[in-house]
């Protein structure tokens, strides 16, 4: 019988492995080989660059620590810190509706409109922008008492965003780039998507007179 | 094994970065700043979610310098503050359906490595690809264990499973990627089996 892969990795990596597992790969071809394929392998890995922070990453944190000791100076008591997070989440919808006018409040992702790539490192900011504000939220609201129609609402947009997610990562997977137009789309189907979630999580939070 | 965060910094930068000086601070961003987002963007896969890490770790470590009393070296306790927002955003809701997890614990045989049959793509540019497009958790496992050299007990520790279960992961991590690492070609059969 062979090595399994997990011995030849603990021989790889000098662990302690079975006397009778060592000699076997040192008599068998298929194994040895195995072996130096994963010694190959753990070379080209160890070999990838790490790759440099976007440019403008320290000012963002520079300027989101600021934000975070404000908070923490003026807003000392619990309770509050969930108010300012519905707040924020108030006006970041006022801005974003303002700014992407929608009809109706289905639930359905909007039809496909022609992104331009420019486009799509915003999409990809207000996307995680949208996702911080909704996440700040989810901890209070969890605790909350939620009819079955809002559970299940936030359950369905939940898995409109993961499947969203899904397919981004299977594109970038597959190495479409970020200026393809599908791509481009799939991330203003996620910002619509979390947007409705906000403003469920939101209402929810303002129903429980926060 | 020597990891990324293995870095020193000039004496005096700790003590006035503690102090609150900005251009100190900076200098501990430009030290570290990439290995943080090198380790984030390895874990997860994306560039988007590694900037996140990486600003909520430089968040926390601007906040917790103060607290920080040089036990492990500062590029250590910097990476331990990384690893665990990487593994916070592993395991958060929004991202349940890209990162699948995988339980399997049977050994994997060495055959599920020889029996490629797909064509070897350009090593140059694809390990980074193969890296990618593997289950998170086995990429996570992948890049602590043979990048940043956690073992598997610390490994296990962090993702509140087994040593077993890491080495497993790694395992099914190498088996998937065997095509981007260069495969043996011809081999001579195998000796007569011997018990493991």
């Amino acid at each position: 019988m062979h090595a399994s892969i997990e011995q030849l990795i603990g021989l790889r990596d000098e662990e302690p492995v079975s006397v009778d597992v060592q000699q076997h790969v040192r008599g068998c071809p298929q194994c040895a080989a195995a072996l130096n394929g994963l010694l190959a392998a753990r070379e080209r890995v160890g070999g990838l660059a790490d790759p440099l922070p976007p440019p403008d990453a320290w000012r963002r944190i520079v300027a989101a620590s600021e934000r975070s000791a404000r908070r923490r100076r003026w807003l000392p008591v619990a309770g509050m810190g969930v108010a300012a997070s519905a707040a924020a989440v108030a006006v970041l919808f006022m801005n974003l509706h303002l700014m992407q006018p929608r009809a109706g409040t289905d639930l359905a992702v909007t039809p496909p409109v022609a992104t331009k790539p420019a486009d799509v490192n915003q999409l990809m900011a207000q996307s995680r922008y949208l996702e911080r504000a909704v996440l700040s939220l989810d901890g209070h609201a969890d605790h909350m008492v939620v009819s079955a129609g809002t559970a299940s609402t936030i359950a369905a947009l939940e898995d409109r965003i993961a499947l969203v997610d899904y397919e981004i990562n299977s594109a970038s997977g597959s190495g479409v780039g970020n200026d393809d137009p599908h791509v481009a789309q799939l991330w203003k189907q996620r910002v619509e998507l979390l947007q409705s979630l906000a403003a469920v999580r939101y209402a929810q939070v303002a129903d429980a007179g926060i | 094994m020597s990891s990324r965060f293995d870095q020193s910094i000039p004496d005096g930068v700790l003590e006035r970065a503690r102090a609150g000086d900005r251009a100190a601070q900076a200098e501990l961003f430009a030290t570290f700043g990439q290995p943080v987002f090198g380790l984030a963007r390895r874990m997860l896969g994306r560039a988007d979610l590694a900037d996140d890490v990486l600003q909520e770790t430089f968040i926390e470590v601007l906040k917790g310098l103060a607290k920080f009393r040089g036990e492990a070296p500062l590029g250590m306790w910097i990476r331990r503050i990384a690893v665990n927002e990487c593994l916070m955003q592993m395991r958060s809701h929004w991202h349940r359906f890209r990162l699948p997890l995988e339980r399997g614990s049977d050994a994997t045989p060495v055959e599920e490595w020889l029996e490629s049959d797909e064509p070897p793509p350009d090593k140059s540019l694809d390990m980074e690809r193969a890296l990618d497009a593997l289950p998170p958790e086995a990429r996570a496992v992948v890049w602590l264990h043979d990048v940043e050299g956690y073992t598997h007990v610390e490994i296990g520790r962090l993702m509140n499973a087994s040593p077993s279960y890491s080495k497993s992961q790694l395992a099914r991590a190498y088996v998937r990627m065997r095509q981007w690492a260069g495969r043996p070609g011809e081999v001579e059969p195998c000796m007569p089996a011997l018990n493991n």
